[in-house]
């Protein structure tokens, strides 16, 4: 058993330290480099702006630049990602780590909820589904399920701004929350900590929702699936000589053995939900991780790229790692199997 | 991940006992056996199957589409009608409207559909083939060679698919349908090897498997008569799910214009141009949107459940339930594996 | 609505009455979507307005949060809000192409000075007084920070005379046009307080950053309106009471709202959470879901799309291809689709180089028009014949030259620039049209700008400017002919073989182009010497294309009417960049009175 922590850690370790390098020679192989992309910022920004100007502008700021060799670059970066250094985004002129920190808790709030409240939705109708099996209920949905998980998130994204926002506006199509809310969170303000909330939750509605009704239909899929097969299972049988109520069978064995297996896997879809956030945060243009992906990307801003894609691999590496880690605790029967569940 | 947790149970005793009596088939009879295995009981599954026969019907009309459309219908050509008119409002002539540019909206949906088609082939194909190499390899040699690929596969598994395409996409720039059709299902295949590993271990312990051995059958043999029919189901898995990554993540990619387009139209490209066009804004314009936004839907939707239905037609119990008898029990738990929690990995 | 206003106004001559043409063909147009409405109409401005406690809120595309106010350090920096904080020196009226008091009351360039008197009741959001002084500490930064006005001047040659009064000491002759159009985007920015420090360390080390690492969390400005606070979406600005231009203001506070991107910046002036838009492309669909009490106000750029050819390709390199190429392409309708079937894109007519297209008055510099190739598009016949003088022949419905080569090429464009990306789709098409196979490319912006255009992949057609918002011609014409960006970017000789201007079938000669440039550059903007430099240079421009203009952008402003009232087209103050920005200076955009 210890060998197997010590397994899964080290691994875990080695992850990120191969997806660390993969990424910083990657993102150096980048075509385009910061000068280029600052010039183009500032042709876009100030057409009134000289040639000799803009050549003066791109000369300062390319000074600014580290011009050391690569492997100097990367042997400087490991030393200073493990001070909790992730370098100096170059166009927002602030620390990489500053901007992620900031932009972090809201890829989380939104992602979170969308997850749990898809989790939710899923298997209540997943379990449904399954003890309706064959029925016009079980049918229907069951298309409507695949039917959703069809769709691309950001589709639905688009759509959803499109109606709820653009034409009925009843919800707001972007930005964390209201220009008029004070940004409260505090136990000594509760009343001005749950308007700030409600207000952040209304802003990030369609975005929540557009990642539910994707992932919602997975879910239920998978939890119908698990179901029907724990309700053929023989100790069912025995359940129910036993005398045991249906309802008692449903939650107690039914319930727990069909979402066991999807346990490991929420872990997973939550490290996994901050990479997810890469579109359907630019579709919002809602400011979480996602959002400065792509900003860092159009605007090459390797250090802002580096950091976020690290972050999202260091959520995901979490997310496999406490699976691995926890699954044995709660399915007892995973112990036997050494960890071999996967 | 479901893909991870759920065993297959493929394997049961009336198949190990199958395969052990091929050996003894005259050569005839098992060219039958195994056109029954891949065309007819595949044939009568899709046709029995009401899911199987919508999804195989919907990717048949795209490939129809794909292979004869551009021939057959108008390119998309700058002013070739009003500007930005709706459906069917001049007849047929222009059935689902035009574009700001004027440009045909049904010629730009079947002109880009071979390129796509293109992408999601190359997609399917790259990630089979990498899939079953890298898992047979590892299952197979064992040692330090799996310790290897299996760490690979391992690191390849926790890289956030996406922001990892997004990152590839921008640095590479892929303009051939291939290129980029392989580019975005880079990490796929480290699901289907670690699969395949595991389905090879398994395998390889089985009697028949080692009575082959025993046999002199060479590796390579064993894997084609054993051991691929056996994880069919995941190969065919992993296709549909780098098909719809391919989808997903192609459209997405255009749409936000980290992938370089030519002339070329491209659905994403469409959704970009409708929404910067305005066509959230003014109702009169929602078809330029809705069109590409069906069209991507439809073929993800086929796919989905052409998987489903076809996942019957690889698993040995459940086949032999649909063909021979005419069976109540219902469909295997099996049919899950396909979908995932929220798009791409 | 706005047609009333429209006609009956009465506004100072304009020499360019294109824009009341265009301005009414779209108020009709508009007036024909909308039909009855009795949302607010604009109202006409009367001048003694009272006082309100209204807000005008107009977009950022700055997080507020982010904000710093030193426009030498460009992240970051809000553009828009500067203009509302700071003052510019002088202001340029687009239409008429004059320039107007700004920071400076007034100003005179002679051959070996210019004299610039700053307004005498200007003074700074802290309370201090802004003189001469605080003028030649800008122009001493802007000169440490390679501002183009280094050409004629140096930081010794910059003095201030008495209290108001600043002299510039000229090196070399520049005529009046030139040397403001290279102040024109320049503010009055740089007050004592956080600058005079900076100012001394680039006196010691002119080599310095300290400006460029500046970040100024707060504005201290002259302009109307000073920096109140910042909340994560919106910039709070107040009046400013004891601004120069303060008599003008009725209303309390100018907000700037967080909005990024168009789509979002429609919907915000829909929903009426803005007052105004102050620039953004919208084409006439869009233009129709806005309210009724939504007015357009336009002003030409004088920027606009070119297509850019490399001349050291082995095809572009001749004057046939890229003349048939000219002829080939139809550019009213290239600029009919970039604009959406509006009328923000003008097409260019005669290609001579000299902007004033939206209006014909490019063709004023002419005196015989008519003696220059029009290139009037769909000309196929005058293609072809060109091409096979050239040595090309027609395959299997493709151009190849005498080597049996296909004429093809790539087309490269900014993805997302999406008016651009119309133009040259439509554009391509009309050359696929013609039998040239042409393949558009969209490029990230960044690769575009840096690899494409300025780096080292170079392109063999693509997407560029031919003009850069200068009115004058000497400003174009060395753009296209003489800068460094024609030899960098396009490859473009810096001497060419024309035929006398007029004489398309004359004998060759050879015209250095440098010296030509700045011969003009001196001259005179009203001497006939400095026309005559001017046709001779459109001629040669004509002649051998070095870029094919295509169209001229004219910007499009909104402003809601339903609390304020505007000046409209063809008013000359709302040719001034922004007219969001510069209306409230001078009274000509008001609040209504509140009920």
């Amino acid at each position: 058993m210890q060998q197997y922590y010590l397994e899964r850690t080290l691994q875990a370790v080695i992850t990120v330290v191969s997806v660390m390098t993969l990424a910083f020679f990657l993102l150096r192989l980048m075509p385009g480099n910061p000068a280029d992309a600052y010039r183009a910022e500032l042709i876009q920004n100030n057409p009134q702006l000289s040639q000799a100007d803009i050549d003066h502008r791109v000369e300062q700021k390319l000074n600014v630049l580290p011009d050391a060799p690569l492997h100097e670059q990367y042997i400087n970066y490991v030393a200073g990602l493990l001070q909790g250094d992730l370098g100096e985004s170059i166009n927002e002129g602030v620390p990489v780590s500053e901007i992620i920190s900031e932009a972090l808790p809201w890829t989380i709030f939104t992602m979170s909820l969308a997850l749990l409240l898809s989790f939710a939705i899923g298997i209540s109708f997943g379990a449904i589904m399954a003890y309706k099996e064959g029925s016009y209920f079980d049918n229907g949905l069951s298309v409507l399920s695949i039917f959703c998980n069809s769709i691309p998130n950001y589709i639905v994204g688009i759509l959803s701004i499109w109606f709820l926002g653009y034409q009925l506006e009843l919800f707001p199509t972007g930005g964390r929350y209201s220009t008029e809310m004070e940004p409260t969170v505090g136990l000594l303000e509760p009343i001005q900590t749950l308007a700030f909330l409600g207000d952040a939750l209304w802003h990030a509605s369609l975005l929540i929702l557009s990642y539910t009704v994707v992932a919602a239909g997975g879910w239920a899929l998978r939890m119908r699936g698990n179901s029907i097969q724990v309700l053929g299972e023989e100790y069912l049988r025995v359940a129910r000589l036993r005398g045991l109520s249906e309802r008692r069978i449903a939650t107690r064995y039914v319930g727990r053995n069909a979402v066991l297996p999807l346990y490991t896997a929420l872990l997973i879809a939550i490290g996994f939900a901050l990479g997810g956030s890469v579109i359907l945060e630019q579709v919002f243009t809602y400011p979480g991780v996602g959002y400065y992906m792509i900003e860092g990307l159009e605007a090459r801003d390797y250090p802002l790229m580096m950091g976020v894609f690290l972050v999202m691999t260091v959520a995901v590496v979490l997310g496999v790692y406490i699976a691995d880690l926890t699954y044995g605790l709660i399915d007892p029967r995973a112990q036997t199997r050494g960890g071999d569940h996967r | 991940m479901s893909e991870r947790t759920e065993s297959l149970r493929a394997i049961d005793d009336g198949d190990a006992f199958e395969a052990v009596a091929d050996k003894t088939m005259s050569r005839r009879e098992r060219y039958r056996r195994l056109f029954d295995r891949w065309v007819l009981a595949p044939g009568r599954i899709i046709r029995g199957d009401v899911r199987a026969r919508i999804g195989a019907s919907i990717l048949l009309l795209y490939a129809l589409v794909g292979l004869f459309g551009p021939r057959l219908y108008t390119e998309p050509e700058v002013n070739q009608g009003p500007r930005s008119i709706t459906p069917l409002s001049e007849g047929l002539t222009h059935p689902l409207g035009t574009d700001n540019l004027g440009r045909d909206i049904l010629a730009q949906i079947i002109h880009a559909t071979p390129s796509m088609l293109q992408m999601i082939v190359a997609g399917g194909l790259f990630v089979t083939v990498l899939g079953v190499t890298v898992g047979t390899t590892a299952g197979f040699s064992g040692g330090r060679t799996d310790r290897v690929l299996s760490l690979l596969t391992d690191i390849v598994m926790t890289i956030p698919g996406l922001p990892l395409i997004v990152i590839l996409a921008a640095l590479l720039e892929p303009q051939d349908p291939v290129v980029t059709g392989l580019v975005l299902t880079i990490n796929v295949w480290a699901g289907l090897a670690r699969e395949i590993r595991s389905q090879v271990l398994s395998i390889s312990r089985h009697s028949y498997v080692e009575a082959s051995q025993a046999m002199g059958l060479s590796t390579p043999t064993i894997i084609v008569k054993d051991i691929l029919p056996n994880i069919m189901p995941y190969v065919l898995i992993t296709f549909v799910n780098a098909a719809r990554q391919v989808i997903f993540a192609s459209i997405g990619l255009y749409f936000l214009g980290v992938l370089p387009y030519d002339s070329v139209v491209n659905w994403g490209v469409m959704i970009d141009q409708a929404v910067s066009g305005g066509a959230m804004h003014v109702m009169s314009l929602a078809h330029w949107l809705i069109a590409p936004l069906a069209a991507i839907t439809l073929l993800s939707f086929g796919l989905i459940l052409f998987s489903q239905g076809t996942d019957r037609m690889f698993n040995p119990r459940v086949r032999a339930r649909h063909s021979s008898t005419t069976d109540t029990a219902d469909e295997p738990a099996d049919e899950t594996t396909t979908t995932t929690g929220g798009g791409i990995r | 609505m706005r047609s009333e206003g429209m006609f009956h106004r009465d506004v100072e001559a304009s020499r360019r009455p294109f824009l009341q043409l265009v301005g009414a063909t779209g108020a009709a147009a508009l007036a024909g979507c909308f039909g009855t409405d009795s949302s607010p109409s604009n109202e006409e401005i009367t001048g003694d307005e009272p006082m309100t406690d209204r807000t005008f809120t107009a977009p950022t595309s700055v997080l507020p949060e982010d904000m710093q106010w030193n426009s030498a350090n460009d992240s970051n920096y809000p553009d828009r809000p500067g203009y509302v904080v700071f003052d510019r020196l002088v202001y340029f009226q687009a239409t008429t192409g004059e320039f107007v008091a700004g920071a400076l009351a007034d100003w005179e360039v002679t051959e070996d000075a210019a004299t610039l008197t700053v307004q005498d009741d200007l003074t700074w959001h802290n309370g201090t007084d802004a003189t001469a002084d605080d003028l030649v500490r800008k122009l001493h930064i802007s000169l440490y920070d390679s501002h183009p006005i280094g050409n004629f001047t140096a930081v010794e040659n910059v003095t201030a005379v008495d209290e108001t009064t600043v002299e510039v000491g000229l090196e070399t002759t520049v005529s009046e046009p030139v040397f403001l159009n290279s102040i024109k985007s320049m503010l009055l920015d740089t007050p004592a307080a956080q600058y005079d420090d900076i100012l001394s360390e680039l006196e010691d080390d002119p080599e310095s950053t300290a400006l460029s690492d500046f970040a100024a969390a707060e504005p201290i400005g002259t302009g109307p309106f000073q920096y109140e606070r910042t909340g994560e979406q919106e910039l709070v600005t107040t009046k400013f009471e004891d601004s120069h231009w303060a008599d003008r203001v009725n209303f309390a506070e100018y907000r700037f709202r967080f909005i990024d991107g168009n789509e979002q910046a429609w919907q915000a002036i829909r929903g009426g959470s803005v007052d105004a838009l102050h620039n953004i492309f919208t084409s006439p669909d869009i233009m129709g879901s806005f309210p009724n009490s939504v007015l357009e106000i336009q002003q030409p750029a004088n920027w606009g799309l070119s297509i850019a050819f490399d001349h050291d390709h082995k095809h572009f390199g001749r004057r046939a291809v890229r003349k048939a190429i000219a002829h080939a392409v139809d550019r009213e309708i290239v600029a009919e689709n970039s604009a959406g079937g509006g009328d923000a894109k003008a097409p260019v007519g005669t290609p001579t180089g000299i902007v004033g297209n939206f209006d014909d008055s490019a063709d004023d510099w002419l005196d015989n028009p008519g003696g220059f190739e029009e290139y009037a598009g769909r000309n196929t016949d005058r293609a072809a014949e060109l091409l096979e003088s050239a040595g090309f022949s027609m395959e299997d419905g493709t151009w190849v030259d005498e080597d049996g080569e296909t004429l093809t090429f790539e087309c490269k464009v900014p993805a997302a620039w999406n008016e651009w990306v119309d133009a040259l789709i439509t554009f391509n098409q009309h050359l696929q049209d013609f039998g040239i196979e042409t393949n558009l490319i969209t490029r990230d912006d960044s690769v575009y700008f840096g690899q494409d255009l300025y780096g080292d992949t170079g392109f063999d057609a693509a997407g560029f400017w031919w003009s850069d918002g200068w009115t004058y011609p000497y400003h174009s014409l060395n753009w296209n002919l003489n800068s460094a960006d024609a030899q960098t970017v396009y490859n473009y000789p810096t001497s060419v073989d024309v035929p006398p201007k007029g004489d398309p079938d004359g004998d060759p000669e050879t015209v250095e182009l440098a010296p030509e440039l700045e011969a003009l550059v001196g001259m005179d903007a009203d001497s006939d010497a400095a026309r005559r430099k001017i046709q001779e240079l459109a001629w040669i421009f004509n002649y051998d294309l070095p870029q094919l203009p295509v169209q001229e952008k004219i910007d499009q402003c909104f402003v809601s009417v339903e609390n304020f009232k505007v000046a409209e087209n063809p008013d000359p103050a709302t040719s001034v960049q922004y007219p969001t920005t510069y209306l409230p200076r001078v009274g000509k955009l008001v609040a209504k009175a509140e009920d």
